[in-house]
């Protein structure tokens, strides 16, 4: 009995090769589809990307609704120089839009002070015209931001309607925590007299404001 | 795999919703804590009333009835120390009476006052609004509702009083009672929107605060 051996190395060679190559041909053609797939990956994702977005977007977009306020521009017209800004302007910002009332503030005052001037002048015209006034007073009042003293007075006092004023006076009154006001007298002007009260360390304490607030206060005197 | 996209999508819909509530529910004390000491208690001999504390002069903004035949008014704010350390003495500036608004002034207010803005954006019916004030004397009370309708020209008159008002007011589901009277209304930026004036007695959720656009015309006319 005999045995024959048979060398394969030859035809392994050949299978291997074989093998290796189908492996390479695969292996490219894998990536030249992924390269022609790409893009619609991307565009797959960057949809799901976008739904994403977009509900959210509705989502907040719901919210800011439920909680948004009108903007109007019908109910609040202009009816002062602070408010030219439109109510009806858009507000997704997320802040509001807000009145300076400090300019609201001094415009009322102006009007106030203004309607009370014009009130004392008519009567002013209509007693003057009968010719039964006499020795009468005109007061002006300055607006003061001071810590305690909010306005400062000057007062004219006239003997008739068109004479010079006899005496003039400037002065402050300072609220006391029993809610009497107490005045001090800056300057006292009688027929060309004129008569200015210091300004001392000792009044200041007794009227319970600082010197310098008192002096910044004289300074509004315009007589 | 489906299944996990699902409910990847699902968990972001509901954290998404949950911070949304959740900052909802955050405006109320944010809003309170924020300008709560720009709301003043005023006291008198005629019971006491809510103001709001408008500019840094100490300008406060309420109702004419809280003032009207209210002898000795004082304003307390919030503030550290005692009660008297915070209490002041309150001049009368302005008031009208057909706009049931009033404007007092402190003397010698502090420098460092909470002052609370005039928003002029009007709410929208079914905005969310916020009311600070003294109902029935429980001092610096909060309470939370909603626009429920404006009315224009709306003409009320208050029990045992012979005066008539008109003004522009907004109806409104927001609770307040006696003591709220002056308070502000805010709106969700903290920001004043309306006065809080009156209601009625026999229904539930009719509550009224006079606009901006009135304090506005109160203010400069």
């Amino acid at each position: 009995m005999s045995t024959g051996i048979y060398n394969s190395s030859a035809v392994d060679n050949y299978i291997l090769e074989q093998s290796r190559r189908e492996q390479e041909i695969t292996r490219t053609r894998s990536i030249e589809n992924y390269i022609k797939e790409a893009p619609y990956v991307l565009m797959v994702w960057g949809g799901r990307l976008l739904a994403v977005a977009l509900l959210i977007m509705c989502i907040g977009w719901a919210i800011s609704n439920a909680l948004s306020f009108d903007r109007n521009t019908s109910n609040i017209t202009k009816t002062m120089s602070g408010m030219s800004h439109s109510a009806g302007e858009n507000n997704e910002s997320g802040s509001d839009q807000v009145i300076d009332i400090d300019e609201l503030l001094k415009e009322g005052e102006a009007r106030d002070t203004d309607s009370g001037l014009s009130e004392f002048n008519n009567n002013q015209e209509v007693t003057s015209a009968e010719d039964v006034v006499r020795d009468y007073y005109i007061f002006d009042t300055i607006n003061f931001e001071g810590d305690v003293i909010d306005s400062v007075t000057v007062g004219r006092v006239y003997e008739d309607p068109s004479s010079p004023s006899i005496s003039q006076y400037c002065y402050v009154d300072v609220p006391q925590i029993n809610g009497i006001k107490s005045s001090f007298h800056f300057i006292n002007i009688n027929i060309d007299v004129r008569t200015e009260t210091p300004i001392t360390d000792e009044a200041a304490r007794a009227l319970g404001v600082s010197k310098s607030e008192l002096l910044q206060a004289k300074s509004h005197c315009t007589i | 795999m489906k299944i996990n996209k699902l409910n990847y999508k699902t968990f972001l819909l509901i954290t998404i919703m949950v911070f949304s509530s959740i900052s909802l529910m955050a405006n109320g004390p944010r809003i309170f804590n924020a300008k709560v000491d720009g709301v003043a208690l005023i006291m008198g001999e005629g019971g006491l009333a809510s103001g709001a504390i408008i500019s840094s002069q100490g300008h406060i903004l309420t109702n004419w009835h809280a003032v009207d035949e209210n002898e000795d008014m004082e304003i307390i704010i919030l503030g550290e120390g005692e009660i008297e350390d915070n209490t002041y003495q309150v001049k009368v500036l302005k008031l009208s009476q057909s706009q049931d608004l009033a404007l007092l002034k402190m003397i010698n207010p502090p420098r460092d006052l909470n002052v609370l803005q005039l928003s002029k954006v009007i709410p929208k019916i079914g905005s969310t609004v916020h009311a600070i004030g003294h109902p029935e004397g429980e001092v610096w009370s909060y309470s939370l509702g909603y626009i429920s309708q404006h009315r224009e020209d709306y003409e009320w008159s208050y029990k045992d009083s012979d005066e008539t008002f008109t003004a522009d007011v907004y109806q409104m589901q927001t609770p307040i009672n006696e003591g709220n009277s002056g308070g502000p209304l805010l709106n969700k930026y903290g920001n004043i929107i309306g006065i809080n004036s009156f209601g009625y007695e026999a229904s539930q959720g009719l509550n009224y605060a006079v606009t901006v656009k009135e304090i506005v015309k109160f203010l400069v006319y």
